[in-house]
């Protein structure tokens, strides 16, 4: 029972419209007994105890009935249960057959609420067996079933040229500013060095070096190959020849890298030995081994 | 009517019987009386077609299944709720009792009698009810 003044679902209507009633029936009821008038509180006294008196009578018969391993209740239950609540049967034939007597009509029956045919979108699902017949219908299926949706990517010629150049230049960007934080850099500006900064150029003493020098994947593939030592050795020795023609002041580890058939990449950064940044050693990769 | 009188007749054949109630055997003796008798009541219950109660079936259907009481018969909602109205009704009485004496107590004078209309009123029903056990206390105001 609610007693705010909102909608209230159709079971509160249900249970108001019979409280209603019993309100009625206890006015009626003073009216025989030769009351004029009431006070709302006594009025409501009387209901509250006329409903608390029914339900108890229910209650006690239902348990009765159910002590006495039966289901259905009889008129000797409900006997019973007027003795034990302390009314006087006997007298109730001759009340029942007093003059002033007032009926009261019953609160109309409501159906349930019906959706318009202009609201309801496609069929309903049907009850599986395990549900009873008289609980409400399923939902619309429009919410529940979801479709998803593609949105069709963008063909457009000219947007695609514009992305794909906006692309090509964050990604220019993106590769010069890491190189220009984690390698060498010149800057342009006496005083302030690190708004543009420039990858350092640092030239090559001799610049066609690295295309003549196999890589090192070249170099275990040359390995891998062959399957003699002399072929191991013509390749060492081919190398210094080519060694001994160069400059070999700032390439100086180069001719111990090859001597000892390591990596090859010390070359790029002629002025450091060891090489400190993480991203700019060269790539270790595994010594296959040959079985001979 | 069949279940009402299966229900009465499915007394033990032991012990004396007297209008279809079983009496035990120490009532016999006169120590105690049966109070209830139910043949006049399934009399009654033949002729509860014609009393129709104030109460609605439906509305006394509906709170006595809220009870989990099923109904078979119709007519013994009937006679609950003709019960339930006899309580209200005793209730009533009482408090209109209580309010007549109140108003010849003062001792008003004899040529006009007690004018005919009745108020029932908390200070009337609060006697009434406290002879049948019930305590009600309402506050006098409402803040």
């Amino acid at each position: 029972r609610s007693g705010s003044k909102h909608a209230s679902t159709p079971a509160d209507n249900y249970y108001l419209a019979r409280r209603r009633t019993l309100q009625v029936v206890v006015s009626s009821l003073l009216t025989e007994a030769g009351f004029e008038s009431a006070e709302k509180a006594a009025v409501e006294t009387l209901t509250e105890m006329l409903q608390s008196y029914i339900s108890e009578i229910g209650r006690s018969a239902k348990s009765y009935c159910e002590h006495t391993a039966r289901t259905q209740p009889t008129l000797s239950d409900i006997v019973v249960t007027l003795v034990e609540m302390g009314f006087n049967v006997e007298t109730l034939p001759a009340y029942a057959k007093r003059s002033q007597r007032m009926v009261i009509t019953a609160p109309p029956v409501t159906n349930q609420p019906v959706t318009p045919k202009a609201l309801t979108a496609g069929q309903n699902k049907p009850h599986p067996s395990h549900i009873p017949g008289h609980f409400p219908e399923f939902p619309d299926p429009h919410t529940y079933i979801k479709t998803p949706t593609y949105r069709e990517p963008v063909s457009d010629y000219q947007v695609l040229r514009e992305k794909a150049a906006s692309q090509r230049r964050d990604v220019e960007r993106a590769l010069t500013r890491f190189m220009a934080k984690t390698g060498e850099t010149q800057s342009l500006f006496k005083d302030d060095v690190s708004t543009f900064p420039l990858i350092a150029a640092r030239p090559f003493t001799v610049p066609y070096l690295t295309a003549l020098l196999p890589s090192e994947l070249e170099m275990q593939q040359m390995e891998e190959t062959d399957s003699s030592e002399q072929d191991d050795q013509t390749d060492t020795e081919n190398l210094p020849l080519h060694m001994s023609t160069d400059d070999s002041g700032p390439e100086k580890e180069n001719a111990s890298v090859l001597q000892q058939n390591s990596s090859l990449s010390g070359s790029r950064n002629g002025e450091e030995n060891v090489i400190d940044n993480p991203y700019l050693r060269p790539v270790k990769k595994p010594k296959i081994r040959r079985k001979k | 009517a069949v279940p009402v009188s299966a229900a009465v007749a499915a007394a033990p054949p032991e012990g004396a019987m007297s209008n279809g109630v079983y009496v035990p055997a120490s009532a016999a003796n006169g120590d105690v009386k049966p109070v209830v008798s139910t043949t006049p009541l399934v009399d009654f219950l033949m002729q509860l077609e014609d009393y129709t109660p104030t109460i609605p079936d439906a509305v006394t259907g509906y709170y006595l299944n809220r009870a989990g009481f099923e109904a078979s018969d119709p007519r013994i909602i009937r006679l609950i709720s003709l019960a339930a109205q006899k309580f209200i009704s005793d209730i009533a009485n009482d408090a209109l009792q209580h309010c007549k004496m109140k108003g010849t107590a003062s001792g008003s004078s004899r040529s006009k009698s007690k004018d005919k209309k009745y108020t029932l009123t908390m200070e009337d029903l609060t006697p009434a009810l406290a002879e049948y056990g019930i305590n009600v206390k309402k506050p006098h105001y409402f803040t």
